[in-house]
């Protein structure tokens, strides 16, 4: 998909600039963004270092384990049937508090190790069962507390105030994650 | 309501260091070893990053300069501007679900064109922060158990994302 927007944009961009002659600006536009992508990792390569040794830290220091803890009976409640299964719970509550982190590297393994997990439990292991829809809403709804990659990219396109839309897009990732979780709940028990 | 959320989002990342220095002090942690070994790692996913950017933002522009997005939003407006949804947005909804840096090279190209604090802009981002690589984490999860059906996952998550569009667009003037 990520081929045909690509595609679809570089020849749709040729051939409107043909019709409306613009190819001029279109010409000066490929150079231009080409060096303006490169200065923009330059800004996400001291962000990214800077979020991944901060995230360091706080794998070291307990912080995700400690948050997953605090997460662990809300998270029950979504996982009716693991009431009683404090491990693979655990393996759920570690995996959605490193999504909040933004830990994608630190989530992975604990979302594996619950999938395999609920996976042991699973009545027919062809078919996904209820839990794992909800592990994988959950994750795909991936509420996110700090969106560092996007405050350095509003940094590096000279935002005003960068870091402004930290509390917008933890509303917006809550009330989508919400939704899924909603939609979830509903779901459950139909085949398709 | 526009303070309020300009003074939460100015204190959210100091405080998180503060935090987590605090904790790595009780903690006896060598914070600054941690910060220097983990950073390496950023070098590393900058780099793979950075073809993705280039393609996107190269092809974002090429778009824009065209009028490309000008032209988008006349045919789709009528379906989008109900919703409150610019269609400038659109290649980046179809992108995201399948390819998370190829949505954020998409994304910057938007911050260009059309300036860091603008509308669009704006509701890019906070789209891009509430959505995830949806088919890349079904594939994963799913396939590293082997399971065929996938069942609702995927109508509910995609809805879910779409939401996301939405209330993108809608905080993005509310809280600007």
């Amino acid at each position: 998909m990520a081929t045909t927007v690509w595609v679809v944009m570089i020849l749709g961009g040729m051939i409107l600039g043909i019709c409306n002659g613009t190819l001029e600006e279109i010409s000066s536009a490929v150079l231009g963004a080409a060096g303006e992508a490169v200065t923009l990792c330059g800004s996400l390569l001291g962000i990214y270092c800077l979020f991944m040794g901060l995230m360091r830290i706080a794998e070291k220091t307990g912080f995700a384990g400690w948050m997953a803890k605090g997460f662990q009976k809300p998270l029950s409640l979504l996982f009716p049937s693991l009431r009683h299964n404090a491990q693979v719970l655990g393996s759920i509550s570690m995996n959605v508090c490193a999504n909040m982190l933004g830990m994608g590297n630190a989530a992975t393994p604990f979302g594996l190790k619950a999938m395999s997990d609920l996976q042991k439990i699973n009545k027919n292991p062809l078919i996904a069962s209820d839990d794992m829809c909800m592990f994988i809403l959950l994750n795909t709804a991936s509420v996110q507390l700090l969106p560092l990659t996007l405050i350095s990219m509003r940094v590096a396109a000279g935002a005003q105030q960068p870091w402004d839309i930290t509390l917008g897009s933890f509303l917006v990732t809550l009330v989508s994650a919400i939704l899924a979780v909603i939609g979830g709940i509903m779901a459950r028990g139909r085949r398709k | 309501m526009n303070t309020l959320s300009g003074i939460i989002s100015l204190i959210a990342l100091p405080l998180f260091m503060a935090v987590i220095l605090i904790l790595a002090l009780i903690r006896k942690v060598d914070a600054y070893q941690c910060f220097a070994e983990g950073a390496r790692g950023g070098i590393g996913l900058c780099i793979r990053t950075l073809p993705h950017i280039i393609a996107m933002m190269v092809a974002a522009r090429i778009f824009e300069a065209a009028g490309g997005f000008a032209l988008l939003s006349k045919i789709f407006s009528f379906v989008l501007e109900p919703f409150g949804i610019p269609a400038a947005l659109l290649p980046l909804i179809v992108t995201r679900p399948f390819s998370g840096s190829g949505a954020l090279g998409i994304l910057a190209g938007i911050l260009s064109a059309f300036g860091p604090d603008s509308f669009e802009a704006r509701a890019a981002c906070l789209y891009m922060g509430s959505s995830e690589t949806l088919f890349y984490v079904v594939s994963l999860y799913f396939g590293s158990v082997h399971i065929q059906k996938t069942r609702y996952t995927i109508p509910i998550a995609l809805a879910a994302d779409f939401a996301g569009v939405f209330f993108a667009c809608l905080f993005a003037n509310l809280l600007f």
